[in-house]
């Protein structure tokens, strides 16, 4: 698996490749000039790997359209692009289009729009090679067949006469980056590549970047949110807050001694997998501010714990640290020195229950899911409608829900963890088994004590800007609930205040509308509107996925500190398998719509005993750089097969690396007989024939 | 592909089947053709008019359902009926047919290409001055009723052939004096297509330039066009390649809707440059009482319908790959 290089490469390992010197962007907008990046510089060594670490609105992703020359005509820009040494800035559209494909190219976040849906990839591809090299089709098109295989993409001959649509996410992201490797760039900018990608698939397509970048030496500015693909991925970091840099280093520099408060913060609020954290995470108050008009002074001062007036009056710069390539941008640097986030952001106090002390087994049982099955009717066709087949969306799940207990429920998307939710807040009659609430059988309810259970059972969404309704100031958002369930309008206008204190909103906003609110202050209004029916059960789905990092912290201490006031109990939906570990106390585990392991949450992390979860783990990138280059990864093959048509057997074996090491004898029992849940030492059930920890020969084959 | 698309005719026989058969019942209620005879002096014996309608089965002195029986085993053996004065049905409509398609085919084919190419120009250039300009003018027009904007055209032609003092304008029926030259007959035609083909131009360039614009500028601002200026495509190819293709596909569909119904939609155009094509025969029938002719203009229309849905399920197969092979 390799390809030919193009050309040779006009800067030599080493050698800095990409220089940017004093970037300012600013482009017009209805509220005024945003000031997006101010004043970033830069340099990228040929071959290299830096990350540009940020949340929404910190300039990371307005820094590389300005590198590519692909932003709005109405942006200005100021300061030095030099690619090879040569100023790209003030350089016209048909020299830019030169460089762009072949010396520099770039990956997109969204795989699902960023290819052309009425070409083939080939002709993608090729019209890549094409645009920059006199070669022939047959030739063309014979590379864009050698770099599909380079991406991992079976079947490459034929393959490459597929269009867009007959790719899964993942393997239309390999596509992007075989489209970007295509002419050998320089220099790979890719832009939050694997945030839209479950965490399987993100394993994925990390690794075929990396080989990308192994056969064709490119330099990568790996732009993203997320810490642990940073720590994963990069050798240098800058980080960036309101536009500007506020500290560079090498990857061990930033995650190992960071000096600028705010790094400090981000790296503490994160949540690890690795390590069991209870009690409350690390806040980061307020929200990243906006860069329409900003204040003089240091941009973070509103969230800094250790401001001063020497921070409010100007804008440090960047100044180097314990080594020169250690930068940080923070009037305060010396003396704060030695500080970590536990001194700067030390975590609120929690309210913990009294249920705590009860075990698990003699608290009520508020949720009960027994063989519970959800089948939906495939169907095709636009006008002859007919059933084709049957999606097992949920598949015969049981599970149970204590009083005050948080239960995780994770998987891939595909995987039933929705229809799950679904069923169970629909309080009908599912295609079988049976959902109880508090002990009450759904199935058998009138519509009067369906609305009168609706009351225990309460919802918080995943968006906040979607799930709340724009032209409803947020008294009548969350006052709605209690009036469809007849509360006196005193009563009312009392409980919303209270709920909103209670969330850490204000009450004297309660006639301020959605938009006036960021999505944290969104999602605790989201949060208040589910309380106000004094719920005993809340299903949480993704209630923090759509949020910044250091906005999450604040949203997951809130749930916590509520389950201790309320004596809530939460089943909590999430892809981020470390928010699980912080939150949740057992935590279930789905593939296919059928649980694979479920149990105490620290038991599951510790001792994973099925492949999938055991995958599932190691696929997460952790935010520790020193961790990260000893890791051994289990990286699945494959995507999520069709719930329509699932494997017979156990519906992993597919993609499972034990079934691929295992016997004939025993393969024949994985592929004929489904495995059943049987419970291991303690809390902690597999459904795996073969369950117990990886073993070195299992990896070795990879 | 093709037992599919014989199924969907299938279904469109029944549907029209049953569309022509509420006409039917309808036009035969509700349409009085014996008012015609009533107010002629002198004064028609009703035995002579009863003679008649029932001649063309038109009495409603004759059960509902029998008309319909006779009218239906007619339609069968390719007989149309006949109006209330005699004429046949199937033979109106086969020669108007042809007149409003020699009216309407340049005017309709060349309204919808101009409007394409305008709106996906604007779109490139959206809030620039030429945008907002077109924008202006073409909703002007759109909001200046057809019957309007027709007469006004035949003003402007007169006061310009007056000017000239020459006959260059001939906005009155398909065909009128033939000169004495070669290819005579072909000029005269085409001096009379001029202004009606104009205003077809006119109205529908306008509305499809919006539809365009707005298609366009959803795939301007696409992910992929974006991904093919990353590779190193030039603004203009990329648009072109991309962007363009991209937003023809719904433009696909409409045009082979509007090519096939094009027959009946321009009945304010047809009588304005008196040319008696099928959409003045649909509001002479009502007027006329002449409900063979209505159900007829109803089926004809309702076949046209079909057939543009056929034909932009193919021209949506053609053009997205998705649909071809999912």
């Amino acid at each position: 698996m390799s390809i030919q290089p193009l050309k040779t490469r006009r800067t030599q390992a080493g050698q800095t490749v990409l220089s940017v010197r004093d970037l300012h962007v600013t482009f017009p907008s209805e509220a005024g000039l945003v000031r997006a990046v101010r004043g970033l510089s830069f340099d990228l060594a040929a071959g290299e790997t830096m990350a540009i670490v940020g949340e929404s609105g910190s300039g990371k992703s307005v820094t590389s359209l300005a590198v590519m020359g692909l932003h709005p005509p109405t942006t200005r820009i100021t300061g030095s692009i030099k690619l090879h040494g040569e100023e790209l800035l003030g350089q016209n559209d048909d020299q830019l289009s030169n460089l762009r494909g072949r010396d520099m190219a770039m990956i997109f976040q969204d795989p699902l729009s960023a290819l052309t849906p009425v070409y083939t990839v080939g002709d993608q591809i090729v019209e890549a090679i094409q645009a920059h090299y006199d070669v022939s089709n047959a030739k063309a098109w014979q590379r864009a067949i050698e770099l599909l295989d380079l991406v991992g993409i079976p079947n490459p001959q034929t393959r490459v006469k597929s269009f867009p649509f007959e790719f899964s996410g993942g393997m239309r992201q390999r596509v992007m980056i075989a489209m970007a490797i295509a002419n050998d760039p320089d220099v790979i900018i890719a832009d939050e590549p694997t945030t839209a990608l479950d965490v399987t698939i993100q394993a994925q397509v990390l690794e075929v970047l990396k080989t990308a970048q192994k056969e064709t030496g490119a330099a990568i500015i790996m732009i993203t949110h997320d810490l642990g693909v940073v720590a994963s991925m990069s050798e240098r970091v800058v980080v960036m807050y309101a536009g500007r840099p506020v500290e560079t280093g090498s990857v061990d520099d930033i995650f190992y001694q960071p000096r600028m408060p705010y790094t400090i913060g981000l790296l503490g609020t994160v949540p690890r997998l690795d390590q069991s954290t209870h009690g409350a995470l690390p806040v980061l108050e307020g929200n990243p501010p906006s860069v329409v008009e900003l204040p003089p002074g240091c941009p973070f001062v509103p969230r800094c714990p250790k401001a001063v007036d020497r921070c409010k009056a100007s804008e440090p710069e960047l100044e180097a640290t314990d080594s020169p390539t250690h930068t940080a941008a923070c009037h305060r640097l010396a003396e704060l020195e030695g500080q970590g986030h536990a001194e700067l952001f030390p975590p609120p106090e929690l309210t913990t229950s009294e249920l705590a002390e009860l075990p698990r087994e003699q608290r009520p049982v508020v949720l009960e899911l027994t063989d519970l099955k959800r089948h939906y009717p495939l169907m095709k066709g636009a006008i002859y409608r007919r059933r084709v087949g049957t999606v097992y969306a949920v598949d015969g799940i049981d599970l149970d829900l204590r009083q005050g207990e948080t239960l995780g429920l994770v998987g891939e998307s595909g995987c039933g963890k929705s229809t799950t939710l679904l069923e169970i807040l629909n309080l009908g009659k599912p295609t079988a088994g049976a959902v109880k609430v508090q002990g009450r059988d759904t199935s058998t309810l009138t519509r009067h004590e369906r609305k009168e259970l609706r009351r225990n059972l309460q919802v918080v969404f995943q968006d906040p800007m979607a799930s709340l309704d724009p032209r409803l100031p947020i008294f009548d958002i969350i006052a709605e609930p209690m009036q469809v369930h007849g509360y006196k309008q005193a009563d009312i206008e009392l409980r919303v205040r209270d709920l909103l204190r209670l969330v850490g909103l204000e009450p004297g906003h309660a006639d301020r509308y959605p938009q006036h609110f960021s999505g944290g202050q969104r999602q605790r209004i989201g949060i208040a509107r589910a309380l106000s029916l004094e719920p005993k059960v809340m299903v949480l789905d993704e209630p923090v996925s759509a949020l910044d990092v250091s906005i999450q912290a604040g949203v997951i201490n809130l749930l916590d500190d509520l389950q201790g006031k309320l004596g809530l109990s939460y089943v909590f939906v999430a892809h981020d398998l470390a928010v699980i570990r912080h939150i949740a106390d057992r935590v279930a585990v789905m593939y296919l719509g059928k649980i694979v392991e479920i149990g105490d949450v620290e038991r599951v992390y510790n001792d994973p005993a099925h492949p999938y979860t055991q995958a599932l783990l190691s696929a997460i990138p952790i935010p520790d750089p020193n961790t990260e280059r000893t890791r051994q990864r289990i990286v699945l093959s494959g995507d999520l097969p069709s719930p329509a048509n699932p494997p017979s057997g156990c519906k992993f074996r597919t993609r499972c690396f034990r079934y691929a090491v295992l016997d004939e004898a025993s393969q024949a029992r994985c592929r004929d007989e489904v495995p059943d849940l049987v419970q291991r030492v303690g809390d902690q059930s597999a459904a795996c024939h073969f369950a117990g920890p990886v073993r070195a020969d299992e990896l070795a084959t990879r | 592909m093709l037992r599919y698309i014989g199924k969907r005719l299938l279904n469109y026989v029944v549907l029209l089947y049953v569309a022509v058969s509420l006409t039917y019942f309808l036009a035969a209620t509700q349409l009085n053709p014996r008012a015609l005879f009533a107010l002629r002096q002198p004064p028609i014996p009703p035995q002579i008019v009863e003679a008649q309608l029932r001649q063309y089965n038109l009495s409603d002195q004759v059960p509902l359902l029998e008309r319909y029986w006779i009218w239906l085993t007619g339609v069968f053996h390719g007989d149309w009926g006949y109006s209330p004065l005699g004429v046949s049905v199937a033979e109106q409509i086969s020669t108007r047919m042809w007149v409003s398609l020699r009216l309407l085919l340049i005017g309709t084919l060349a309204g919808i290409l101009i409007g394409v190419a305008v709106g996906a120009w604007t779109a490139t250039r959206q809030y620039m001055p030429s945008d907002r300009t077109i924008t202006a003018l073409s909703l002007l027009i759109i909001s200046t009723p057809a019957f309007v904007v027709g007469t006004v055209t035949q003003m402007m032609a007169i006061s310009v052939n007056n000017a000239t003092g020459s006959r260059f304008f001939e906005f009155i029926g398909e065909t009128g004096d033939v000169g004495n030259y070669p290819l005579a007959d072909l000029v005269d035609r085409a001096q009379h297509l001029l202004l009606p083909t104009l205003v077809l131009i006119l109205l529908g360039a306008t509305s499809m330039s919006r539809i365009q614009r707005n298609l366009m500028l959803d795939s301007l601002g696409a992910d992929f066009v974006r991904t093919a200026r990353a590779k190193g495509l030039r603004q203009s190819k990329a648009v072109m390649k991309h962007a363009l293709r991209t937003a023809l596909i719904p433009t696909g569909t409409y045009l082979a809707y509007s090519v096939a119904t094009m027959f009946v939609g321009a009945t304010f155009t047809e009588r304005i440059f008196s040319f008696p094509g099928i959409g003045q025969y649909g509001v002479d029938t009502i007027t006329n009482r002449d409900v063979n002719g209505v159900v007829a203009v109803t089926a004809f229309a309702g076949v046209c319908v079909l057939v543009g849905g056929i034909l932009s399920d193919i021209m949506v197969a053609i053009l997205d790959p998705r649909v071809r092979l999912a």
